[in-house]
This record gives structure tokens, sequence and C-alpha cells, in this order.
């Protein structure tokens, strides 16, 4: 016991020394990445090349999904924290609104202009806010796709994907009775508003008018949109899961389809060897409106306003949208058979994905929509998310949750 | 002039003079005894008392964290947390025939489609006004109920506080009881020495000495509605459809009580086991001769003996019962849903740090923190009555 | 006639032992399934329905030489991730093992002293300052983590293991037990050793510390458990990747993980991240187990 304790005292001692010491360079940047320790390395791949370049540092940390808006939202509140941070589409606009951010858009005004003109358009409406600022810069896109098995389609009957609401529930029924327990899976964002968005649009319907003014997400679209997807868990079986497991789904044929995010098309393969060459992707269904708008999601980066490094932070995150930086990221992610889609429309093309695949995500892209932009949203997609669930895993009526939820986003709209 | 002020400074002072000197002059004799405790009340003073002073008045103030905070009195928090609102609910009639409304199937209809609407299967009640419509603005209905045949609606202006109040004061009641029973239990059926009780009394303990993140992925494995889920894994094999235990409001709360037992029998079994080493021997002997059995001697000799260490198990047992936090924020947690589904898994202290750190209303933190803390004290009065009340006469 | 009732007794005492063992094994499940987990190749992670065995048990979750490489059926182990940071997963174990072996030492130091002090001096103002501990430990800690925040904010301390581990030495129950644990100590031998020349310091680190160290095994058990498992405070107060704590670590990983893939490493990870308190746990079990004890006679 006395020898441990005498361990254990030097031991911290010793530590505690080691700690101590500097351990930074006097001009290094620091990024924080949401998402993945794989998704700061892709983000590392280029800071790389930059700070090689340029004779600076940058170090490249990773904040999970779930801890990221806390840590964020603490580093602007304590002004402590990173030079760059990747985040959310609408971060740059709440942490804009809290003083947190340089105000891109005012002080690299030309930048900007010229950012826009080569970045993908449907991205900018949920990152401009409502008074034409700019806290925040696209990092990479991700948009919805339907995955699924054309072989095992066949067996049940199916023979093309499903292009509209009643051809997926249809196909689902004739899965089904192939197939006992099988059916469509959510991926991403399942059972959450995330997921709910693209019913939402491909209805025709929106969370609130393009400015801002009201709140249409209770309109006859959205209550069409909600009580489709309800069907879906309650009548047709779609797991309700947080993240149901797509790919084992795709190769046990549980899931013989399913919607997710794009980088499942640079993982399948890698994760599940046995069907390689065998999955196809598709838009997603489209709804009564005759759109299969999907929502966009994909992560920002903008710089603190603490940071002592603003201008170096920016070349850097310029640097982020040369070919040079871009195919950094790019091979990178393919080393971690993941996928990178870059904000840039030029790159599209050096994706390493097939040119079939390629060209199912430019038409998802094409119609693709991010989530609101307008004041309150964040604050209130917890009392949302409540309501939607009170339909999709309890039996409430759609018009009456979504009224509630209208009232609750008008309240903070207001607020 | 310096007794004088050494009176009116503590109520000790009067002692200390009558044994000899002044106030002042005790103090200085005694310069060592304040000189070592010194480093451990310095930390305290400022780690503790400090911050629960500035959380006090931090729950009086609009404080947002990007500007200072504002104060704005009790009303500001307090009222917005605790709020409540009391509505009666009318009938609610059709707008333009103004026919009685009934309720069928989640769809209002009016009086003369209910037979038909009945005959189609459907179950109809007489449909009330919405909440909505008489609660004040911001407020949301809790529940419903009927009282001398009239509908009341209970409205509060957070419900999310009030759900996830609900949910930790359900949570503890399940939790304590059990988790005592089953730890005498265990400590009863345990209590000989022997080397195979020696063992399974360390299986018992083992949760008590590992790392609760860890536990709590591995249950987070467990319960998964995949096919790698361990559960649903066996279910299904068995022919069974899987239960989404961790996407399913009804499941969620089983889920929690599950994993806290797991979690907590062992170590009151420890606590149980300790205080029945206690109960002389003799006791059991006299009641042997007396010819009481065996449920006679546990109901009248072990319980009672054990009085305090069952009071203790409940006082500490329910103060970290009501501050659960890890099981729900790993186990549950998501981006949008940190309390789980429906918020059927968010209990106070989640909502505090949501609240907190996620949306950065640090003074409606507070005032969080310290209607917990109230509930908490008022909870150890009570247990503590309890005890007492119970005493052997 | 006695032979056939102590029999019946006998098994009457046995079959209590079913529901029991039965318990035990349900105790033992999670932890076999976090065993079996780790060592579990990934094709077998993902088999339907889950095998209850490893067949061909594996390392590969710990460190896997082909993963990372894009190649199926491998994946970084758990001492391949965390690429950002120097050291990766070990370091966050020296992380953690650093601020718990700090906080326990150095409560203990600080809270015996007081103990001392509270129990066998007597001085004006000491029943104020004892009534101020025990109020102090029905407050729930959570009161105190905004301004504690806010606190660390002012300091300087955000992201600096201080923030870790100062707040967290005054710990007003460990005083309370070991000063109750202490009034028992009878005061001639104090006295004598007071004839004798010796200083107070001397007398509580050479006469009161080796007589209470039951106690003081108790309550660094009790303080060396709370700090391995520390989450929430330091969820708060830590920001970069290299200094978190394996709590941290493990719910970066826990939550950024999804599917039977990584599940294996994750599995590798709670292993690693369990071992050293069930290690310690398992080492000195009869103090541990007289440690709780005691906190339950004493309390």
């Amino acid at each position: 016991m006395k020898r441990l304790f005498v361990f254990a005292v030097i031991f911290t001692l010793a530590f505690g020394a080691l700690a101590a010491m500097p351990t930074r360079a006097a001009t290094t940047i620091t990024v924080w990445t949401t998402g993945s320790e794989d998704d700061a390395l892709i983000f590392k791949a280029a800071a790389d090349l930059w700070a090689a370049k340029t004779g600076n540092e940058v170090k490249v940390e990773a904040v999970s999904w779930n801890d990221t808006y806390a840590k964020n939202l603490a580093a602007v509140t304590s002004g402590q924290g990173p030079d760059i941070f990747t985040g959310g589409l609408s971060y740059g606009i709440d942490f804009g609104s809290k003083g947190g951010l340089v105000n891109l858009g005012e002080k690299f005004a030309d930048d900007i202009k010229s950012m826009r003109e080569v970045t993908y358009q449907g991205v900018w409406p949920s990152i401009v806010n409502t008074a034409g600022e700019v806290f925040a810069v696209p990092y990479d896109l991700t948009v919805y796709l339907m995955y699924f098995r054309p072989d095992l389609l066949k067996e049940a009957g199916v023979e093309a994907a499903p292009k509209t609401w009643e051809e997926l529930t249809e196909a689902i029924k004739m899965v089904q009775a192939k197939t006992e327990g099988s059916a469509f899976a959510m991926q991403w964002g399942n059972a959450q508003w995330l997921y709910f968005a693209n019913y939402l649009y491909q209805a025709g319907g929106d969370f609130y008018t393009p400015d801002c003014s009201e709140v249409t997400i209770n309109s006859e679209a959205g209550v069409t949109a909600l009580e489709f997807m309800a069907s879906l868990y309650q009548e047709y079986g779609s797991p309700t899961d947080g993240w149901p497991d797509l790919e084992n789904g795709l190769v046990t044929g549980q899931y013989p389809f399913g919607a997710t995010g794009n980088w499942l098309v640079g993982s399948l393969d890698v994760g599940k060897p046995e069907i390689a060459g065998k999955w196809e992707i598709a838009p997603l269904p489209a709804g009564p409106s005759g759109k299969s708008t999907v929502f966009l999601g994909g992560r920002v980066m903008g710089i603190m306003s603490f940071s002592q490094n603003v201008d170096l932070a920016w070349d850097l995150i310029k640097f982020l949208y040369t070919e040079e930086g871009a195919s950094a990221m790019l091979s990178k992610a393919t080393e971690k058979s993941a996928i990178f889609f870059p904000p840039v429309t030029a790159y599209y093309d050096l994706l390493k994905v097939d040119a079939a695949k390629l060209e199912a995500i430019k038409t998802q892209l094409n119609d693709a929509k991010g989530p609101p932009n307008c004041p309150g949203w964040e604050e209130g997609a917890n009392e949302v998310q409540r309501l939607l669930d009170t339909v999709l895993l309890k039996d409430a009526d759609a018009q009456e949750a979504l009224d509630a939820a209208a009232a609750e986003l008008e309240r903070l709209l207001n607020e | 002039m310096t007794s004088l002020t050494a009176s009116q400074l503590d109520v000790s002072s009067a002692q200390a003079t009558a044994k000899g000197g002044t106030l002042f002059h005790q103090i200085w004799k005694r310069r060592t005894s304040y000189f070592l405790l010194t480093p451990f009340l310095v930390l305290f003073l400022i780690f503790v008392v400090f911050p629960i002073g500035a959380s006090a008045y931090l729950s009086l103030t609009e404080f947002k964290g990007t500007k200072p905070p504002v104060y704005k009195g009790f009303d500001e928090n307090f009222g917005a947390l605790l709020a409540l609102d009391l509505k009666e609910l009318t009938l609610a009639v059709d707008k333009t025939t103004g026919e009685q409304l009934y309720r069928c199937d989640r769809k209002n209809i009016p009086q003369s489609q209910v037979a038909a609407a009945k005959e189609a299967g459907q179950t109809c009640e007489i449909a009330y006004s919405r909440p909505a419509e008489v609660l004040n603005k911001g407020f949301r209905e809790l529940g419903q109920f009927n009282l001398l045949g009239k509908r009341f609606t209970l409205g509060v202006s957070d419900a999310r506080f009030w759900t996830a109040l609900w949910n930790t004061l359900r949570y503890s009641l399940i939790v304590v009881p059990l988790g005592i029973i089953f730890g005498l239990g265990l400590a009863l059926a345990l209590q000989r020495q022997s080397s195979v009780n020696y063992v399974l009394r360390t299986i018992f303990f083992l949760p008590s000495v590992t790392s609760t993140i860890a536990i709590a992925t591995i249950w987070r494995y467990i319960f998964s509605s995949e096919n790698y889920g361990l559960i649903n894994g066996v279910l299904t094999q068995l022919g069974i459809a899987p239960i989404t235990f961790l996407a399913n409001p009804d499941w969620t709360m089983p889920v929690l009580v599950l994993m806290a037992l797991w979690g907590g029998m062992g170590y009151n079994m420890i606590l149980f086991l300790a205080g029945l080493q206690s109960i002389s021997a003799e006791l059991y002997e006299a009641a042997a001769i007396d010819g009481a059995s065996q449920r006679q001697r546990l109901w009248q000799i072990t319980i009672p003996m054990l009085r305090p260490t069952l009071l203790y198990v409940l006082v500490t047992g329910t103060i970290s019962a009501m501050q659960i936090f890890d099981a729900v924020y790993v186990v549950l947690g998501s981006v949008e849903r940190i309390g789980g589904v429906l918020d059927s898994g968010l209990t106070v202290v989640p909502y505090l740090y949501d609240t907190g750190f996620a949306n950065f209303k640090l003074g409606y933190a507070a005032a969080i923190a310290w209607v917990l803390f109230m509930i908490i004290f008022g909870l150890t009065v009570l247990n503590l009555r309890l005890g007492r009340v119970n005493e052997p006469v | 006639m006695v032979g056939e009732n102590a029999l019946r007794a006998r098994l009457n005492r046995n079959l209590i032992y079913i529901p029991v063992v039965a318990l035990a094994l349900v105790m033992l499940l999670p932890y076999y399934w976090m065993a079996i987990g780790a060592f579990k190749p990934i094709p077998e992670l993902s088999r339907t329905p889950p095998s209850f065995f490893v067949e061909n048990p594996t390392f590969n979750n710990f460190y896997d030489e082909l993963g990372g490489k894009g190649l199926p059926e491998h994946v970084e182990g758990i001492f391949q991730r965390f690429q950002d940071t120097s050291g990766g997963f070990a370091r966050y174990y020296l992380n953690s093992i650093f601020v718990t072996v700090s906080v326990t030492i150095g409560s203990l130091i600080l809270a015996s002293l007081a103990a001392y002090i509270l129990a066998k001096h007597r001085f004006p103002g000491r029943n104020i300052f004892f009534m101020l501990f025990v109020a102090s430990m029905m407050v729930p800690w959570q009161v105190t983590i905004i301004p504690g925040f806010l606190m660390m904010k002012e300091f300087n301390w955000i992201n600096t293991f201080t923030a870790l581990i100062i707040p967290a030495l005054p710990k007003a129950f460990v005083v309370f037990f070991l000063r109750q644990y202490m009034i028992s100590l009878p005061d001639e031998l104090l006295d004598a050793a007071r004839i004798d020349g010796a200083g107070e310091f001397r007398i509580w680190w050479r006469i009161i510390l080796p007589l209470v160290r039951p106690a003081l095994t108790a309550m660094s058990i009790f303080v060396l458990l709370g700090e391995w498992n520390n989450f929430m405070w330091s969820l708060i107060v830590m920001q970069s990747s290299e200094n978190r704590t394996l709590p941290l670590a493990l719910s970066l990983l826990s939550s950024t993980f999804n599917g039977a893939n990584t599940m294996g490493v994750l599995m590798a990870a709670a292993l690693l991240v369990s071992l050293p308190t069930l290690v310690l746990f398992l080492i000195f079990q009869k103090q541990f187990i007289r440690g709780i004890a005691l906190t339950g006679i004493k309390g």
C-alpha cells in the first residue's frame, strides 16, 4: 500500500511537470471539426499542406455531433477555444447572432462574393441570415440518397427503384410479402425533424416562409408529410431506432432499400464487401408536389471572434477552396473510405466515385434544401422534435401536433 | 472595545469569555488550529460556498452567457419554471352548426355522425375544447383530469421541466425501494461466510467499481434493436419481433431502472452485510429459545436492528437517484433528444445541462439547480422523519 | 426426525441459491458481452443472430495493422484512433490516472488535516465550521456547475487539468467521515505526544493518520471511484483533444460509432476504461468492501 502511494506521488508529480510544459508554438491555428476523428483527419490533410506552405502550424481536433453545439457555444461564451470551427449549417447564424463569430461577409466581402459564385448555390439560403450577413462558409455538403438492392427488389417483384411515395409504399408491401419483417430504413435523422424535412419539402411545404415572416410547418403539406412519415413507421414497419443498421440490412435483405446521407457511397463497399457492386443509389421518391426535394446537410466553417489569427485562419479557409486543398481532402477521404463532398461545384468530378453514382448524387443535389435560417429555429427544434415524436411514435393527431409546433416557433420568432 | 465587538460577533464567545480572555485572545491562542484548518477552508469557501451563493444570485438573473447577468428577481426564472395554470375545459361545439362534437379515433366529428363512426368500430367520447385555447399564452398542457363532473386542464409554462421532474421522481420512487429490497435480499442470502458467497458477493459488487460510461456504452449495445443488439438478437432467434427499447417511450423508464438496479444493488448489499454483522448473535439465540419463526426473527430483530443502515441507504440512494445524468446522456441521448424519445427519459440534471450548456440560459439553469436542491432537501428531511417514525417503541 | 428437519432446512437454504446464482449470471452478462465483443473479428461482430462465443479471437480491435487502409473487414483498433493527439488513447489513460491520483491524494491530505482539527482541537467557531461542512453536503453539486464554469473562465483554467483537480479538492463528506472516525481516538495519546514536544502537524502526520488508516482507505476508494467516473464536469471544462480523460474519449467514440463494424473497437475501449478500477478492486478487495461498509456505519 505504501509503495503504491509513493509510486502514485512520483507519477503524479512527473506527469504534472510534463503537462505544465508549454506544448504550443506561437502561430498555431486550432480547428474544431464536428464529426468523427476521420472527419478531422480529412480537414487535417489540407491543413497540413497549407501549414507547410505558410510555415504555420494547424491543430485539428474532433468534436462529436452530440457535444459540438454545447462545446462551441461554451467557447463562444468563454472566449476560449479554437480559431476555426466546423459545424452544422445553422451554427453560423446562431453563433454569429450571439456575437461569437467574425462577420466574414463584412470583413472579407470580396472573397465571400467570389466564393458564392463557385460554390453550390442551394446551400447559401441556410447560411445567410435574414439581415444578409455571412458568419460562416460551406465546408462540405451532404444530401439524402436512396440506397437499394435491385436484385432483392426484383425478387419481390419490384422492377425499379420507387419514384413516388405511392410506389414506395407499394414496393414495401411487395418486399414484405416476400420476406417478413423487411422494411424501408431511414437512417440519418431517423424519426427526427431532419428526416421529416424530406417529406415536408416533397409535399411542397416548408418550415417558414422564405422571408421568415411566418411559420408554415402546420400547413396542409406539413400534415400530409407527417401523416405519411408516421404511416411508414406504424403501417409499413420502418425501424424507429436512432440509427438503423442500413448497411447490414442491405446485406441481409432486412432493409432491401433505405435512405441516408451520401457518405455511404464511399464506405459501403469497404464495410460490406459481400454486396460490393450489388447496390445502387437513386433520388428519394417524390411526394404529392411531384418534387423529390431532400434535406441538405453538411457543415459550415467560421472564425471565432476571439481568435488572435483571423487573417491567417481565413487564409487557411480559402486554401480549402483551392483545387490543391480540395484534392488533398478528397484523397484522404478515399483513404478513409469516407465521402467528402466539396462545396465547390468544379471539384465534384474529383470525387473517386463511379460516374453513374456521381450523376445520381448531382441530380439529388440539384433538388435539395437546407435547414431554416430563421431566428429561434435552433432553440425551438427540440420542442418541434418532441411534438413530431408524439405523432411518429405515439398516435397523436398530426394537425394538432404541428399547430403546437407552429405556436412554439412563432413565439420564438417574435421573441 | 474588543470585548464588545467580540460579544456581538459570536454566540460561542460568551462561553469563551467565561473561560478566560476575550474572543480575540481565544482565537490568538488557538491560531495553530485556524492555521491548519486554513488550506481546506479556503478551497472550500472558494469552490463550494461561493459557487452556491453565486448560483443563488444567478438564479434571479437573466443571463445568457455572452452578456453580463441582469438582475430580474424571483419571477424571471423561478416564475417561468414553476408557473401553473389550471383552467376548466368547455365542451367543444361545431363552429358553424353549434352541434356538440365527439372525438372518435383522433378526429372530432359532430354528434350526428357518431352513430355511424361507432358502427365502423371507432371508440367515441365527448370532445372538449383545445387546451391551447383556454390556457394562458406560452403555457402548455401537462394533463387533463375530471373533477366534480368538470374537465380541467393543467398547463405549465415549462413543460419540459415538469416532465423532467416527474420522470426523476418516478425513477427515484421505483429505483430506491427496489434497490433496498434487492440489496437486503442479497445480503440475507449471502451473509454466511463461505467461499461461494464470497465469489457471489464479488460479482454483485463489480458494477460499483466499473466505469459508468463504459457500462452505459455496453448497455447501448445490449438494448439496440438492431441485429447486433444482444437482447434483440436473442429475441429474433426465438422468433419474437425485436423490441425497440431505446426508441419506444414506454421502454425508456424500465431500461433506466434496470440499469440502475444492476449497478446499485451490490453496493446496497455490502452496506446491509455490514449492518447485519453488527447485530449481536445473542439476540437471535434468545429469539430461537423463545421459538420465534424465521419470518418473525426477520421482522422483529433484523429489520429493526438494521434501521440505521436502511435509513442511510434510503437517504443517500434518493439523493443519487435524483441526480441521474450519465446513463441518460450516453444511453438515451442524441443530438435532438437529450432525454430519449418524447423526453421519456429526460430527468432534471440532463435538462439542467441542456438548458445551461446547450442553450446557455445560465440563469435559468441555476434556478433549475436550486429547485432540484430544494426537492432533494425536502425528500431527505422526509426520509429522516420516516426513519424516526419507525423507531421501535 | 431431527436429522430430517436439518436436512430440509439445509435444502431450503440452498434453494435460495437458484435465484441468486441466476441473478449473478445476469450481473455478469454485460461484462461477458463486452469481453467477447472486444475480441471478436468484424465478420463475427456483424453476424445475425449474434454469436455468444468467439470463434477466432483477435486483437484487431485494439490494434489492427491493416486497419484504416480501406480494406474490408479491417478498421483501426482503439490504439490507432485519436490520431490528432500524440499518444492517442494511451494518453487519455495517463490523463485520467493523473487527475484521479492527484485529486485522491490532495483531497485526502486536506480533508484529514481539517478533520483532525475539527475532531481534536477546541477553538471558537469550531461548531460553526462543522455545521457549514455538513450543510454543504446537502447541496447537490450540480448547483455549483454554472458559477463553477464561469469561475474557471475567469481564472483562465478552461481546458487545463487545474480545472479538474483544484475545485475537486475540498470534499466536505470526507472531512465529516474522518472527523467521526477520529473523534473516538483517545486524547491521552495526543497529549503524550505534545508533552514529548511534537508539533500539531507532526501529530497529525505521525499519530493520527496511521491510526485512521482504514477510514483513509475507505475514503480514498470513495474519491478515486468518483473521480475516475467524472464525466459531466470534464465535459464542460475540457476542450482540446490532448486533455481528454477516458470518460470523454469513450463518450466521443460511443457517439460517433454506429453499427456492428466498430462495435468491437468500442467494446475494447470500454474494457480498457473499466479495467483499472476492476483490477484495483480485485487486488484490494477486502479494503474496498470494508471501506464501503464503513461509510454506511459511520456516515
